[in-house]
């Protein structure tokens, strides 16, 4: 057995060591078997067996699913069931193995190729997705051909799910069943459907290994790595201990963390914090609480603009907020509007390329330019604030005082439509904007006056501030978040909101960032909005130090001259004073 | 043979469960029936065929039905359409 590692996208953690399990996506066949005349008959007849078996095997599926999850889920088994009886279908299939004396494997493929033609050539997503099931139907008959060859049953043993992709409806039923111990996906990233189930089932998944499904066969052993995106077939011996004793540091590691998730969030000297997390997708809110999220301090809205080619309508909008608000039960919930523009570009709304993009049309101007999105988007927000009134509009990319008070005219513009047109929201739906641009920053006294709270996006406010780019080699060694200059400007915004006693937090990678987040505490921040996975370790390093005395090391830290003083400054103390504080940086 | 053209008027346009809708009523009829879109010309008791469509809200679709229950069957699949497949929106 050949020894073999590869690396893909790690989209959920975790490490898993067990038999490989390959769900092939049936590759049909273009090769031409030739049938004599006479036997064409026996042929159909073997084909019609086959729709005729897997036409039981759908209704079996769709009622099974039914009751297990819900008619809403079975649904799909019922269009392909509809799909199978399709008489223009079936009746191609047979003309074509009649005409070319071909086997029925053959006149499958040919007709999938000629409807996936026309499936490709339509523009609408939704309608040009239905082309896989299609295959999914298709691919079915196909395996039922041979007798021998079952469609795949599970066994119930424990597995490691190796595929080309999932579909949908295949990941919904093979990742429920429970004996799967990983997955490894030769496409697909860390926001497609399979990766947030797999995240939220804690299944460590790898994506993006390209050719995984032609280096491994059944039974082959597989290490996972979700965390570092690692996959080794067939290790040798030292390896795979190696692997189950890392495992077993992370399962502990993991305990551990959930431990935390559920303990009180406060420094030793009962300073407390609030724990947040930044989300894209509705599904992601369960898994953010069982994190120990205390809110959705950042859900960003740009994905239901790139859903489809067209531009969304209140309702796309709505369907979501709605859901995210609801899953949120009582905890706040704070919707940033689109921040599209700069490299995010999109084409249903004609923005033009612009020679420097970070400088350009992007985040609120640009909603302030096409009103009438940034009108729809607003009014679903206030309608989803209808529902547990725990909702917040968030301003991406402001820079002044105009922007805000522009943007209160178009909301009050919205609310009172709505009043007439008797919808319900939140009549004190709390506004506020993010700061990431230094001239905001420098004016956060002002500005905090304007709005109900502030956030803090460090990732773009440290690369305007200190005039680097952090995806360009040649100068990202100079993005440095412990920058004097960047703790200054810090400290600055979180007193200016402060003294307006109006709630700041940081939704930038600093506040995942052990080192970082203590920092900010020390300059008083108290709110932390990160991804949901770094959540644990964060509370960990916060419950871990005494606010004072951290505060005490910071405030000497902004006197220091440059980051990699402070950097040794900070390490220095509070590993003196907490030297449990920053293990937990340590990950397994 | 009667000939007729429709809106589509739900959300969805004729996605997966409206086209299943419609190729249920449509097998309740003797005639055959044929749905004309932009020149393509699909039968209308299929529902791969109806999908190729990409009828998608407000696209407008020639519904052609022929045979001895013609007038019932374009009265059934009109309202059905008119109806919104009963979707909500």
């Amino acid at each position: 057995m050949e020894y073999f590692r590869l690396r893909g996208i790690g989209v959920s953690p975790g490490i898993a060591v067990g038999e490989v399990h390959l769900s092939e996506g049936v590759v049909f066949t273009s090769r031409k078997n030739d049938i004599k005349p006479e036997h064409v008959d026996r042929e159909l007849k073997r084909l019609d067996e086959a729709i005729l078996k897997t036409e039981h095997q759908l209704k079996k599926i769709k009622a099974e699913i039914g009751k297990k999850v819900g008619t809403d889920h079975s649904f799909i088994f019922e269009a392909h069931l509809f799909i199978l009886q399709d008489e223009n279908l079936v009746s191609r299939i047979k003309t074509i193995m009649q005409e070319e004396k071909t086997n029925a494997e053959r006149a499958i493929s040919k007709v999938f190729d000629e409807y996936s033609e026309m499936f490709r050539s339509i523009e609408d997503e939704y309608f040009k997705q239905r082309e896989y099931d299609l295959k999914d139907v298709l691919s079915k008959i196909y395996l039922n051909l041979e007798s021998d060859k079952k469609l795949e049953r599970d066994d119930g043993k424990e597995k490691i799910l190796v595929a080309h992709d999932l579909l949908p409806s295949e990941a919904a039923l093979k990742l429920s069943q429970g004996n799967i111990l990983a997955v490894a996906l030769d496409i697909g990233g860390t926001t497609s459907h399979t990766a947030i189930l797999a995240r939220s089932l804690n299944i460590p998944a790898v994506m993006g290994l390209s050719q995984i499904t032609r280096k491994v066969k059944d039974g082959d052993t597989l290490i996972v790595d979700g965390t570092n995106g690692d996959v080794i077939i067939n290790p040798p011996l030292a390896i795979k201990r190696e692997f189950e004793s890392k495992q077993k540091k992370y399962d502990k590691y993991i305990r551990e963390l959930k431990k935390t998730a559920r303990l009180e969030s406060q420094t030793l000297d009962q300073v407390k914090f609030f724990p947040l997390a930044n989300i894209e997708l509705p599904d992601e809110v369960s898994l953010a609480f069982s994190m120990g999220a205390e809110g959705i301090g950042l859900f960003r809205t740009e994905f239901i603009f790139f859903q489809t080619k067209k531009l969304p309508c209140e309702e796309d909008h709505y369907e979501i907020y709605s859901q995210v608000a609801k899953s949120a039960g009582k905890k706040p919930v704070y919707i940033r509007t689109v921040d599209i523009g700069g490299e995010k570009n999109l084409p249903q709304m004609n923005v033009e390329k612009e020679p420097n993009p970070a400088l350009g049309l992007r985040g609120l101007r640009l909603s302030l330019k096409e009103r009438g999105h940034f009108k729809t988007q607003l009014r679903a927000i206030l309608r989803a604030s209808a529902i547990h009134k725990n909702v917040h509009i968030m301003l991406p990319m402001v820079t002044g005082v105009e922007e805000i008070e522009e943007t209160k005219l178009i909301i009050e513009e919205v609310k009172e439509e709505l009043t007439v047109q008797k919808h319900k929201y939140d009549k004190n739906i709390p506004l506020g904007i993010m700061i990431e641009v230094p001239a905001a920053a420098a004016i956060s006294d002002n500005l905090v006056k304007e709005v109900d709270y502030v956030s803090i996006g460090t990732n773009d406010l440290i690369q305007y501030y200190l005039a680097v780019d952090r995806s360009n080699e040649d100068v990202s060694y100079l993005f440095k978040p412990l920058h004097p200059s960047v703790l200054r400007l810090l400290k600055f915004i979180i007193e200016s909101a402060k003294k307006e006693k109006k709630d700041v937090t940081v939704c930038g990678e600093m506040a995942a960032d052990p080192l970082s987040a203590l920092a900010l505490l020390g300059l008083g921040l108290t709110s932390f909005s990160m991804n949901p996975i770094f959540i644990p370790k964060i509370k960990k390093a916060l419950r871990s130090v005494e606010y004072k005395t951290i505060k005490k090391i910071v405030e000497h830290g902004l006197n220091l001259k440059t980051a990699r003083e402070v950097e040794e400054h900070f390490l220095e103390k509070v590993l003196s004073k907490h030297p449990k504080a920053l293990l937990v940086a340590e990950e397994y | 043979m009667k000939k007729k053209t429709v809106k589509i008027k739900n959300k969805l346009g004729l996605h997966a469960r409206a086209a299943v809708k419609f190729v249920n009523m449509a097998n309740r009829f003797a005639s055959s029936i044929k749905i004309v879109k932009d020149g393509n010309e699909v039968d209308g008791k299929s529902v791969l065929g109806i999908l190729t469509l990409a009828a998608v809200q407000g696209s407008e679709i020639e519904l052609k039905i022929c045979g001895r229950d013609e007038g019932m069957a374009m009265q059934a699949l009109n309202d059905l359409i008119n109806d919104k497949f009963q979707e909500k929106e």
